[in-house]
């Protein structure tokens, strides 16, 4: 039995929010938004795949890039362990709690017990935090929950050991070194992360990933009809989009809230006037998001999805990929 | 967003959201989840189309329960396959009522693993008669043993 005084807190999305926590547990006053940003999470990503029902828009980057591009960045060392055998996963896992020290752990969602069943999806990259374990199980802080949750150790070892895309394999980590940061070092790391996002959004020359895919996505929406068996089920990916925008670990708005947050704190940390009213147009960006959000959610409920109203769907987020590519252009411009 | 634009209430989904803060500063807010407190009635509803509709071709034995929790799951052949460790072409015969009868009981325990369901669930659906029902299935040492608890 081992409970470590880990300061429990919901963050927006998994991966920042464990990263985050487990910085803060460790002394550094890091919020996720910094996290975030330094990690240059924001993105687009627009892929068709046999393995997904439905393409998939994602608006950040991939899985684990934010805890390598942290360490890298900050100069924080985590220690890493993926497992074959599920016994040894457990019995390491046990052993490095009983010393007191909060683990991530990456795991398929669908086999959180206390996750509601509306949410019960696979999903290999969740992350949470293992920060106890008792006779029958494991005390775990997810940061999508108010409070820690319990798990049982069957639950926690079919969540670990998924198969499928971003196979978690037994992976988890912890903060072995996390050094004092001092003004410059963040300042590095800042500019780091936004050459980087920027550089992804507006530069990275592969047509799924950055604003060419906001496009893409935007372009496939009127196609919809012919990708689905019937009008529910158009319904229910027109109202994914609301759901994936705002509600799957995003902080709201795709990310951009969180990420004009991140603009803000920079404009702070450099005494910028630029990046202060670059924040405010992302945040705008984000409201912009919302909107379109909000009439997908509107549409799908109503069952409103013509060809018209589809077509100004698509539009809306043509509109976003427009001032996203200025917005990100300004930024690789500032930190070239 | 503004901070009251974003507030709702709903405790039984929380999320955190970015805000802008009245006096102008972006920071966190703990508020309940729009999609979940608007439109979760949509969605249960058209997840129990799915339901009836996979019930009724079990029932007309147009498809196995493999193919039932596949579309119950909203999931595809290919991740199925993936996660069950079972070849796509194999899964594709055990979609159907005679390709399941051929299914080896390995393969049925790996689907129910990926289903996160007990075997049991494979070879019958329980629908109580009266509403506010509870059917819990307990899972035991024995992985083709469950014990179904009706309250």
């Amino acid at each position: 039995m081992t409970t470590i005084p880990y300061a429990h807190s919901m963050y927006a999305h998994c991966e920042s929010g464990t990263v985050a926590g487990l910085l803060r547990h460790h002394g550094m006053q890091i919020s996720e938004p910094l996290v975030f940003g330094i990690a240059a999470g924001i993105c687009a990503v627009f892929i068709t795949t046999p393995k997904v029902p439905f393409p998939v828009f994602e608006m950040r980057t991939k899985p684990g890039d934010i805890r390598k591009r942290i360490a890298g960045r900050l100069g924080v060392i985590f220690t890493t362990y993926r497992f074959k055998d599920p016994r040894k996963a457990c019995d390491r896992l046990a052993a490095i709690l009983d010393k007191e020290i909060p683990v991530a752990l990456q795991v398929d969602m669908f086999y959180m017990e206390y996750i509601p069943d509306y949410m019960k999806t696979h999903f290999n990259a969740h992350y949470i935090v293992a920060v106890g374990r008792e006779a029958e199980g494991f005390i775990v802080s997810d940061c999508y929950y108010p409070t820690l949750s319990r798990l049982s150790e069957a639950a926690l070892e079919r969540g670990r050991f998924a198969r499928g895309d971003f196979a978690p394999s037994g992976f988890m980590y912890h903060a072995a070194s996390v050094p004092a940061i001092d003004t410059t070092r963040l300042k590095t790391a800042i500019i780091q992360g936004i050459r980087q996002a920027s550089f992804t959004m507006i530069k990275l020359p592969i047509p799924f990933i950055g604003i060419k895919a906001i496009r893409k996505f935007a372009r496939s929406i009127p196609t919809w009809p012919k990708k689905t068996r019937s009008y529910d089920e158009l319904s229910h990916w027109i109202m994914m989009i609301h759901v994936l925008l705002e509600e799957r670990g995003t902080g709201g708005g795709g990310f951009r809230f969180m990420y004009a947050t991140f603009l803000q704190e920079a404009s702070r940390i450099f005494g910028s006037a630029e990046l202060l009213a670059l924040s405010k147009r992302m945040m705008e960006n984000g409201d912009k998001w919302r909107e379109l959000s909000m009439a997908a959610a509107r549409s799908g409920k109503n069952r409103d999805l013509g060809p018209e109203r589809l077509g100004e769907i698509r539009d809306l987020v043509l509109a976003r990929a427009d001032e996203e590519e200025r917005l990100f252009s300004i930024l690789y411009k500032l930190f070239r | 967003m503004k901070e009251n634009d974003a507030r709702v209430d709903y405790d039984l989904h929380q999320l955190l959201l970015y805000v802008e803060k009245e006096d102008g500063t972006y920071g966190p807010l703990q508020t309940g989840a729009f999609a979940a407190k608007n439109y979760l009635g949509d969605y249960r509803e058209k997840h129990a189309h799915i339901i009836n509709e996979g019930i009724e071709k079990m029932k007309k034995g147009e498809i196995s329960p493999v193919g039932y929790y596949l579309e119950f799951f909203g999931m595809t052949v290919a991740d199925l396959a993936v996660r069950a460790a079972v070849p796509v072409g194999k899964l594709k015969r055990h979609l159907t009522p005679v390709g399941f009868a051929g299914a080896s009981l390995d393969a049925l325990r790996r689907y129910a693993e990926v289903f996160d369901l007990p075997l049991a669930n494979l070879f019958a659906v329980i629908v109580p008669k009266k509403e506010g029902t509870i059917v819990t299935a307990q899972r035991t040492c024995n992985p083709l043993f469950t014990i179904i608890e009706i309250d």
